[in-house]
């Protein structure tokens, strides 16, 4: 009889442990995945957009001074009435690699989900559970201050059908960054080329492979945005890798200047934050885009 | 005669005095030019063995220190004269706030100068990783006031 009860208390101390285990190994997956998820938010844009209050993250109210007028980011925390509390993670997908509300309205392209649409869904479901793992933030969202016709948003159905023919980034056609990591973080999840990417009519993108720059559109948005193909000379090809680095950590460049206004804050509120070897990917891939 | 020969000279003085403002402008614009160059210069030299391009860490603590002496040793009013301005020359990427606002300026410096002196005490230290913690610092001040005092490069 003796012998059965020890078996027992064996095999219930045997359950235990692989219980412990399995609950460890999901925890550690939790872990990873929030961790993974709250890069991305900072690599993405997320916090520094929807951010104006550091104590309220991704509570929105920033503002992006734009010659159509000022645009304020919407509350993306997860409060239910000011937030995104009562979205799905459908409702985000659509939201993040469309552009289009869960009411169904469109969303200006400030917001670059043009670039979002080759993310991976996992990605962007890591960035909905590091939100969510966060407090709700109750801030009242503010409207756009834009200019006519700029305010009318229904004319965005026609801006994104104009869009879609002009532009070379078809959004049905998702691009496979499969073992291109640089690429990746360059082109969807930093999407730098949401400024450094010429525009051309309607303020429309039409390579997303061009980083060459764009030039100032109005003397009193003093707007010029730099080139950063591979050119020696009006691009950083004469930059090294840990230069590009190391300017993506602390706004450095190698002449011992520093990064411009838009610049220093994308820095601080994103690039800083991604892993030294993602920053490297991203310096190689910078180093190979050439010239147009 | 005479007084046509008074108002030439009158004439003639006026245009001088107005040259030699000018130069003094340009040449003031020049000079401050350098001390920003020397300070980048100082902060190349650190970041380039901060970055692994270089090993010759010894130097970071000696570049460290200039950039602080550099600094602190800026005399606004000197450095920065009222005739000095975007109004006064096509020459200087300097905004009219420095003069307009000049307490924030003058904040602004003192700033970067405190910084600075957290550089130092890091190189002292010798961490490579709170060196490049306190040089981002440092950069994040001389950025913000470039950023308010500066136009902005094309």
């Amino acid at each position: 009889m003796v012998p059965v009860i020890i078996n027992l208390e064996k095999r219930k101390i045997k359950k235990t442990i692989i219980l412990l285990f399995i609950f460890i190994i999901l925890n550690r997956n939790d872990a990873f995945s929030n961790e993974n998820g709250k890069i991305l938010s900072f690599a993405a844009g997320c916090h520094g957009c929807h951010t104006s209050n550091p104590n309220q993250p991704f509570g929105g109210g920033y503002k992006i001074k734009t010659k159509f007028g000022f645009f304020n980011s919407p509350n993306i925390s997860k409060d239910k009435l000011n937030g995104i509390g009562n979205w799905s993670k459908a409702e985000f997908l659509k939201a993040v690699t469309k552009g289009i509300s869960p009411d169904n309205k469109p969303y200006y392209p400030a917001f670059p989900y043009n670039w979002y649409a080759d993310m991976t869904e996992s990605d962007i479901l890591d960035i909905y559970e590091y939100i969510y793992s966060l407090p709700a933030i109750s801030k009242e969202e503010t409207n756009h201050n834009l200019r006519f016709p700029y305010n009318i948003r229904e004319l965005l159905w026609l801006w994104r059908f104009v869009d879609r023919i002009v532009s070379n980034k078809k959004n049905d056609i998702k691009n496979n960054y499969k073992n291109k990591r640089g690429e990746y973080l360059v082109n969807s999840i930093s999407h730098c080329g949401a400024c450094h990417s010429p525009r051309t009519f309607l303020y429309i993108v039409k390579d997303y492979n061009d980083l060459t720059g764009r030039k100032q559109t109005s003397k009193l948005l003093n707007d010029a945005v730099p080139n950063i193909s591979n050119d020696n000379i009006n691009g950083i090809g004469s930059w090294s890798k840990s230069d590009i680095v190391f300017f993506l950590q602390t706004g450095i460049k190698p002449n011992g200047d520093f990064a411009e206004k838009d610049m220093s804050l994308i820095i601080e509120n994103g690039t800083q934050y991604l892993r030294n070897n993602d920053l490297y990917k991203i310096a190689g891939y910078l180093l190979k885009i050439k010239d147009k | 005669m005479i007084k046509v020969f008074f108002v030439l000279t009158l004439l003639l003085s006026s245009f001088a005095d107005q040259l030699a403002y000018a130069e003094n402008t340009e040449d003031v614009i020049k000079y401050r030019k350098n001390i920003m160059k020397a300070i980048g210069s100082h902060i190349s030299v650190i970041a380039a063995n901060l970055k692994g391009k270089v090993s010759i860490n010894e130097d970071i603590l000696p570049h460290s220190k200039s950039i602080l002496l550099t600094l602190s040793s800026i005399n606004i009013s000197k450095t920065f004269p009222e005739n000095s301005g975007p109004n006064h020359s096509s020459k200087t990427k300097s905004l009219e706030n420095i003069w307009s606002e000049k307490e924030l300026f003058s904040n602004a410096m003192k700033d970067s100068v405190k910084k600075a002196e957290s550089l130092v005490i890091a190189a002292e230290a010798g961490d490579k990783q709170n060196i490049a913690k306190s040089l981002g610092a440092l950069g994040k001040t001389c950025g913000s006031c470039h950023n308010k005092f500066r136009k902005k490069k094309n």
